[in-house]
């Protein structure tokens, strides 16, 4: 018996799943750059007007 | 005429390359693996002599050999190197040689893929070990790579990260091959409930791969454009939050405690009803229990930041969750032992290391529940009890079950049998030198003794001086693994096709010395049911 991994069924299957996985684990890496950019413009802090590492403009960023 | 055109046939497909062709240009499921395998054992000893010049330096209070920036260099590199380096790719190489055999395939689904899966990493790591010699030296903020410190990073910022991306990307790629070959490429008649317990851990492990390592990538590439692209995603000058940070890595992170671990469940899984000649008890159990401590892994994650604040509820949710784990946990450790009830036990090499796995990992599962305690926690928190407490999950629970499996399928590998003498003098050491190693750090920890510091108060001076010895002598007998290898793959008795008799499993009714290319005829419905004796 040949191996069904010759059957073009077989191959597209394989492809279909690991496109699917693939897609999976780029939703998880977009969704959470995108959730933390969500969250970042949701909170009321001020912009930095000075350099970072001055130690200013952190008092409202709590 | 037929007989001789097929065994042509079958002599051009056992023709395998010779030369850098073969292994550059790889796609056998069992050369992958192999160089898996290489790589990772080699990241194993470099990770291991920076854990050697820690416990040096640690030997006695004072600065004595490094200073102490190279100090953070090293905790961070080495926890770099043996998780990424060591025991993922241990892992994506045990999987690599033993999926296909054990579910009656002739190779990994996306062989391309899969060569791709292991080049990335000797360049990964390239850029990694270079760190030390750019100007600031290696990264040395922690692996975990908190904000604002991580920002603070010499020259070795950007190449770390990238390296972690590449890492990232190569882990995915082969949990995505494991996954596709899961699913598509079993062998008719070989169902999802007669798998391989190893094979089952591999599945869900490789869910949960590409479930959190995109998580990571996010995180890192936040911080680099944090460091370079003046957003402020974890900068509270900004408006941005470092404790962010910690919650995304830690939804990375607490679900990569169990990719590391999860196939060490199936080894275990796979030897211990072997050198009982008993099946597996409750096989079924064993696959949900898996399914549940992968499930739980994403509600966890909070219990690494307990001290940071947060409300009650937040507590008590994270706290009872993590305590959760212990349930489907025990079921497992209960299943083993219940397997060995009354069993024809014998103690080769790899039951040896799989017992050792069993008592020592569930050191590390209690102290993991201590820790899980809010209010006990936030007295352990950073101390060496956590330390203590990973390091337990980690060496004799992840390493013991990469060696256990190592010495489990090596004479199906080489076709000899290894030096059995040699590795219960390896088990031994190992075994012993673990607990001298390790032991003595919960007593540090419980006193007060911070982790990271190259340095501390002279009443912690006895108990780092043993943990050292344990460490010198716990690395000195790690170099008898490659020995032991190397002996039998060049001078090794020759091993049956079934090396171990109470041995289940396709991969043991293939002949011995393994034809290059295996199950390019799919076995039969009778071999499966045979092999899946559980």
């Amino acid at each position: 018996m040949a191996f069904p991994v010759d059957d073009p069924e077989r191959r597209r299957r394989i492809r279909r799943t690991a496109l699917l996985f693939g897609l999976i684990a780029v939703a998880f890496y977009v969704a959470f750059i995108v959730l933390s950019i969500v969250r970042h413009a949701s909170t009321d802090a001020p912009t930095p007007t000075l350099p970072r590492g001055t130690g200013e403009g952190r008092e409202g960023a709590s | 005429m037929v007989d001789h055109a097929a065994t042509a046939h079958d002599a051009h497909h056992d023709h395998k390359p010779h030369g850098w062709r073969r292994w550059v240009y790889a796609t056998n499921h069992k050369d992958i693996g192999t160089m898996y395998l290489v790589f990772a054992g080699l990241m194993f000893f470099v990770g291991g002599a920076m854990a050697m010049v820690i416990r040096l330096e640690l030997f006695k209070p004072g600065l004595q050999f490094v200073d102490p920036q190279f100090f953070n260099s090293m905790t961070t590199m080495h926890a770099l190197l043996m998780i990424f380096g060591a025991v993922m790719p241990a892992w994506t190489g045990l999987a690599n040689w033993q999926i296909p055999l054990m579910v009656g395939a002739p190779d990994m689904a996306l062989p391309r893929l899969n060569n791709f899966s292991f080049w990335i990493l000797p360049f990964a790591f390239t850029i990694l070990l270079s760190t030390l010699f750019v100007p600031g030296g290696g990264p040395a903020g922690g692996w975990t790579l908190y904000p604002p410190l991580s920002l603070q990073g010499g020259d070795s910022f950007p190449m770390v990260i990238f390296a972690i991306h590449l890492m990232g990307a190569s882990s995915i790629l082969g949990a995505i091959n494991v996954i596709v070959t899961i699913l598509n490429m079993r062998a008719p008649g070989m169902g999802l409930l007669r798998m391989p317990l190893f094979v089952w851990s591999w599945l869900i492990t490789a869910y949960l791969l590409i479930a959190v390592m995109p998580v990571l990538a996010g995180a890192v590439t936040m911080l680099l454009t944090d460091h370079f692209f003046g957003t402020t995603f974890f900068t509270a000058a900004g408006g941005g939050d470092p404790v962010m940070f910690q919650h995304i890595f830690w939804f990375f992170g607490h679900p990569e405690v169990y990719i590391l671990i999860l196939p060490a469940f199936g080894i275990v899984s796979e030897i211990i009803p072997a050198f009982s000649r008993k099946p597996i008890f409750g096989y079924e159990t064993m696959v949900y229990a898996i399914a549940s401590i992968a499930f739980l892994s994403f509600i966890v994650w909070a219990h690494h930041m307990f001290t940071v604040g947060m409300p009650l509820a937040g507590q008590l949710f994270f706290m009872l969750s993590t305590m959760l784990i212990a349930v489907p946990t025990g079921v497992k450790v209960f299943n083993w032992s219940t397997t060995m009830w009354k069993g024809s036990l014998t103690f080769e090499p790899p039951m040896l290391f799989a017992l050792a796995f069993l008592f020592l990992f569930s050191i590390g599962g209690f102290s993991g529940l201590m820790l899980a305690i809010v209010p006990a926690d936030f007295q352990y928190q950073d101390t060496y009890f956590v330390v203590a407490h990973f390091h337990y999950v980690l060496v004799p629970g992840a390493i013991f079950g990469i060696m256990a499996g190592v010495y489990y399928w090596l004479p199906k590998w080489t076709s000899r049998m290894y030096d059995q003498t040699l590795a219960k003098w390896h088990f031994w050491l190992s075994a012993i030198f673990v607990n001298v190693l390790f032991f003595p750090q919960h007593f540090l920890g419980l006193a007060g003794m911070p982790r990271r510091i190259p340095d501390y108060a002279v009443q912690f001076t006895d108990w780092n001086m043993i943990s050292s010895i344990g460490a010198f002598g716990f690395g000195l007998s790690q170099l008898l693994f490659p020995y032991i290898i190397w002996k039998c793959a060049r001078a090794g008795q020759p091993a049956e096709a079934r090396a171990w008799d109470g041995a289940h499993g396709l991969e043991w009714e293939l002949p011995s010395p393994l034809p290059y290319h295996t199950w390019e005829t799919a076995p039969s419905d009778a071999l499966i049911a045979k092999g899946a004796e559980h």
